[in-house]
Order: structure tokens, then sequence, then C-alpha cells
């Protein structure tokens, strides 16, 4: 099957080993990438605020897969909500989709509704027999998850044909590679990273009291499955433990981590934090 | 049963049952209440939700609060910082300044891509003739 992996803007910019891991993956398992001409915003959280013409942009990526014949595979709960949404749209609201096509139709491409998006992690818990046989090593470290919020919700959008991806699956997936979960309270909380926008006091303290939770319950590794996750947990990381007191905990993609089984290259960045 | 999505012409299905408030993390810190924005009394606080969507899958009546707050959205002034993001994604098709990315790019081993170019997204967000 091919595939158009869409990294979205946060992975673009700063999380490149998370797309090269989930390319790695596809491949692995059978998936044929096929290139992204044009690298297009989804729309973001911001964009459908503030003009109901948003769903043109996040169109034209969609209208690009299905030239290319192939499904979109997401890495960040933003993009695959907006994808999703404007699908249903297009397909449920006349007037929605009028605008799409008139607006594809000025820059020459179109669309007929026809692309499925899959969220990675949606793929690697559908292949986690797979993934288990390509397995090379294990890893001796406790891994907890934060999940995605916008990869689960609303289950109006994201359920597609196939059913809602779910926490569960996101632990079962890893659990049935082998490794060692740890469950902490603040698990499913919302990461808070979205509200370094308009107020970063809160972002902050989101994370910080998923870190601390995680930490307290015996995690020695964060496993994210969206670049906004990444962004706040690990690029903002220092802000986010303050007085610095705690050591730094490596936070990592569910790409990554998965693909670090199977080949060791990409766990290095993970491994080499001392976590053995 | 899960309550069916519903498009509200506004918040009427909305019973201000406050089911929302205990989901969402915003309210927690002592921020805007999506409740206020549902029924109208607050003009400042669509904004500010870090869209995790919890409180649509708490709503006991099937609110579309995507839907409310997105209209809401387009009502109320937007935040300076989210201003600067909007207009980026409008100017370049990407929400993020990205330098050398396709250096970025092959240093990891991955293929080289182009940004959708400023002329492509002004007739994607054109008004419709």
């Amino acid at each position: 099957m091919k595939v158009l992996v869409y990294p979205g803007c946060m992975v673009l910019a700063r999380f490149q080993h998370y797309e090269a891991a989930s390319r790695m993956l596809l491949q692995q398992l059978g998936y044929e990438p096929v290139p992204l001409n044009k690298f297009s915003c989804c729309g973001a959280s911001l964009l459908p605020g503030a003009t109901d013409r948003w769903v043109n942009i996040s169109a034209y990526t969609l209208g690009l897969a299905e030239q290319a014949g192939a499904d979109i595979v997401t890495l960040c709960g933003n993009c695959t909500n907006n994808f999703k949404r404007v699908n249903i749209d297009y397909r449920e609201r006349p007037a929605v989709r009028e605008q799409i096509d008139a607006a594809l139709g000025r820059v020459s491409l179109g669309y007929a509704g026809g692309v499925r998006v899959h969220h990675i992690l949606e793929i690697l818990t559908r292949r986690t027999a797979d993934l288990k046989g390509l397995r090379r090593r294990t890893y001796n470290t406790r891994v907890a998850i934060t999940q995605p919020c916008q990869v689960y919700r609303p289950e109006t959008i994201t359920g597609g044909s196939g059913g809602a991806p779910s926490p569960e699956a996101f632990r079962r997936l890893l659990e049935g590679l082998g490794i060692e979960l740890v469950s902490y309270p603040l698990e499913a909380a919302c990461c808070g990273a979205t509200a370094l926008l308009f107020d970063e006091s809160l972002a902050i303290e989101q994370g910080r009291q998923k870190l601390a939770s995680a930490r307290a319950h015996g995690a020695d590794v964060l496993c994210a499955a969206c670049g906004n996750c990444l962004y706040l947990l690990d690029r903002q990381q220092a802000r986010v433990r303050g007085d610095q007191r705690e050591p730094r905990m490596p936070v990592i993609s569910v790409s990554e981590l998965v693909a670090g089984l199977l080949d060791e290259a990409y766990a290095t960045p993970f491994l080499s934090s001392g976590i053995p | 049963m899960k309550p069916e999505r519903k498009r509200p012409s506004d918040s009427e299905q909305c019973r201000q049952c406050a089911a929302c408030l205990d989901t969402c993390v915003v309210v927690a810190h002592g921020g805007a209440s999506i409740l206020s924005e549902l029924t109208g009394d607050d003009q400042q606080g669509a904004w500010h939700c870090v869209n995790c969507w919890r409180c649509i899958e708490r709503c006991p009546h099937g609110v579309d609060i995507y839907d409310v707050m997105m209209r809401r959205r387009r009502q109320e002034p937007v935040p300076p910082a989210i201003e600067g993001s909007i207009d980026r994604i409008c100017r370049s098709g990407c929400a993020l300044r990205i330098r050398d990315l396709n250096a970025l790019r092959v240093m990891h081993g991955l293929d080289r891509l182009e940004i959708i170019d400023e002329e492509t997204v002004n007739r994607l967000l054109a008004e419709p003739e």
C-alpha cells in the first residue's frame, strides 16, 4: 500500500528523527512511502478559529495524496484530527465540498474524498504481531506513555470506519513488544502543549505535573505519539522541570522506541542518555 | 449509547449541566470557562483551549463543542501570539519558521521537500468568487 507520510509543521521543523523512524517502520511493514511534493500546514489548531476556509489548506494535502494513490499517515494528533474532520465534512456537508472543490480547482488539483488517514499509532497497533517478528532486541527500562488527545477525540471524528484508536491499544502495542510499561494517574491527561500559545504558565505546569507523576510511578522514559507533546515535554523540559533537582527524563516518540527494537541506530539518542 | 454528533445553530443544545467543566485543564488552572462560551456569557475564552476535546466526550447532550468554539473564535479577538502563527500559515503555508529544512532532512536520511508557495496558499484561502 502506498502511503504519504505527513510530518506536520512541528515534526517537520523539530523532530526529523520521529519521521525517519516512522518511515523505516512503514517500509519494514511493507508500505510504500510516496514523496510529498509540496508541504502545507494541516491548518493546525489555529486556522479553523480564523476562517472556515481552513479546510481548503487541509484538503490540498488530501488532494496530493489522492493524486499519488496513497493513504496519509500522520505523526501528530492535531494533523490527524484535521484531516479526518475535513474528510468527513467533505462527504457529509455539500457546502464544504463545493468550497473545497472550487479552491482546489484554483490550484489545478482535485479531491474525490477517497483518501484514508491513519495516525502512525493506528498502523503500529494493527501490526503488533508483525513488529514482534521483526524485533531484534529488548530494552531494560520502564516506559510511561503520554497519550495523544487528538488521535482519540472526538470519537465521531477519529473513529472512522475501522473504529477509533485507543489508549489501551497503545499500551498493548508496547507490552506486546516486550516493553515494561508503568501506569501513572496522568497518563491520559493533556500535556498542555497547545497552551504555550496563550498561557505559558499553564502549559509548563501541565507538563511539570505529568513528568513528576510518571517519575513518581517509576518511569525511566516517556513515550509520546505527537509532535506537540514532544515539543513541550522534551524540548521545553528544562522549563518544565523548573528547579532542575530531578534528572532529565528522556522523551521519545513511539516510532523511535519501536524502531529501536528493530535497529539500534534509531534508538541511539535515547540509549545514549544512559538508559540501558 | 454515545449521542450522535450534532451541529447546533449555536449552543441551544447546551443544558448548562457543567459536565464539561470537570474535564477541562484550562478551567482546572483557573482559566476561561467552556460553559460561559457555550452560553454566550464570555467573549474572551474560546482561544484559551488546549483542543484535547475531552469536554465533547463528556457532554451528555451531544453538543459539538468544537463547532461552537471555532465559530466563537471567529468572533473574538485573536491573542497576539496566535495571530502571528495564523499569519505565518497564511503567508508561508507552515505554522513554524524552519531554517535549513533540507539540510536537516538530509542529515536524518530524509528526502528533500518543498514548502507550498505563498501564491498557492493565497489561492486556496481566497474568498469564493
